[in-house]
């Protein structure tokens, strides 16, 4: 699983049929520090995560086409989790 | 899914036979800094580039939604060779990155 941070959504009319309805928020990965790593990617959302926050994406396939309910669904990261607290003991990740 | 931005297409004159009919388009690892109305186009790192599947009509500048991997494939019925699937084409990316 992956600490994103939600910088943004995007929009976009045309798309794979089993996308519709899922808000795709533009995250940005985190390492354990919280200091951005990699490019951004869209996670599809239904938890309704706001902008600047944390959460815990999957990119777990199976799970994904099981939510979506549609086995032919090229989606691949999902948001599992609003991390709320972020509470980090000296050698423990959050 | 990841952003591209497709920078050509490819024709081929022999495919897998799943593959027929099937529209190839080049596109390159992007941002949403790379959003037609975020920001000017970024150098585009070279070197970078990949084939995308595309059945939504991307066009050469468009910034796409892609899947790669395993899930590339997903949206295929029978087995079919794709490791990099376009899945939305983005109309508007609203970026605001906090200013830390």
């Amino acid at each position: 699983m992956l600490l994103c941070r939600v910088d943004g959504n995007a929009i976009a009319t045309v798309h794979h049929p089993s996308l519709r309805g899922w808000r795709q928020l533009i995250c940005q990965p985190l390492d354990v520090e919280g200091f951005d790593i990699g490019k951004p990617i869209l996670v599809a959302d239904s938890l309704g995560a706001g902008l600047h926050d944390r959460v815990l994406v999957t990119s777990d396939g199976k799970s994904i086409r099981e939510r979506v309910g549609s086995p032919l669904t090229p989606l691949r990261y999902m948001s599992i989790a609003i991390l709320d607290i972020e509470s980090q003991e000296k050698g423990h990740a959050a | 899914m990841k952003m591209g931005k497709i920078i050509g297409r490819v024709t081929m004159s022999k495919v897998d036979a799943s593959f027929v009919g099937a529209r190839f388009l080049v596109a390159v690892p992007a941002g949403p800094e790379d959003a037609p109305d975020y920001a000017p186009l970024t150098p585009l790192p070279l070197g970078s580039s990949f084939v995308v599947y595309d059945n939504l009509g991307a066009t050469v500048g468009d910034l796409i939604g892609y899947t790669d991997g395993g899930e590339a494939a997903a949206p295929f019925v029978e087995d079919t060779p794709c490791d990099a699937y376009n899945a939305a084409i983005l109309d508007r990316c609203n970026y605001q990155p906090p200013r830390s």
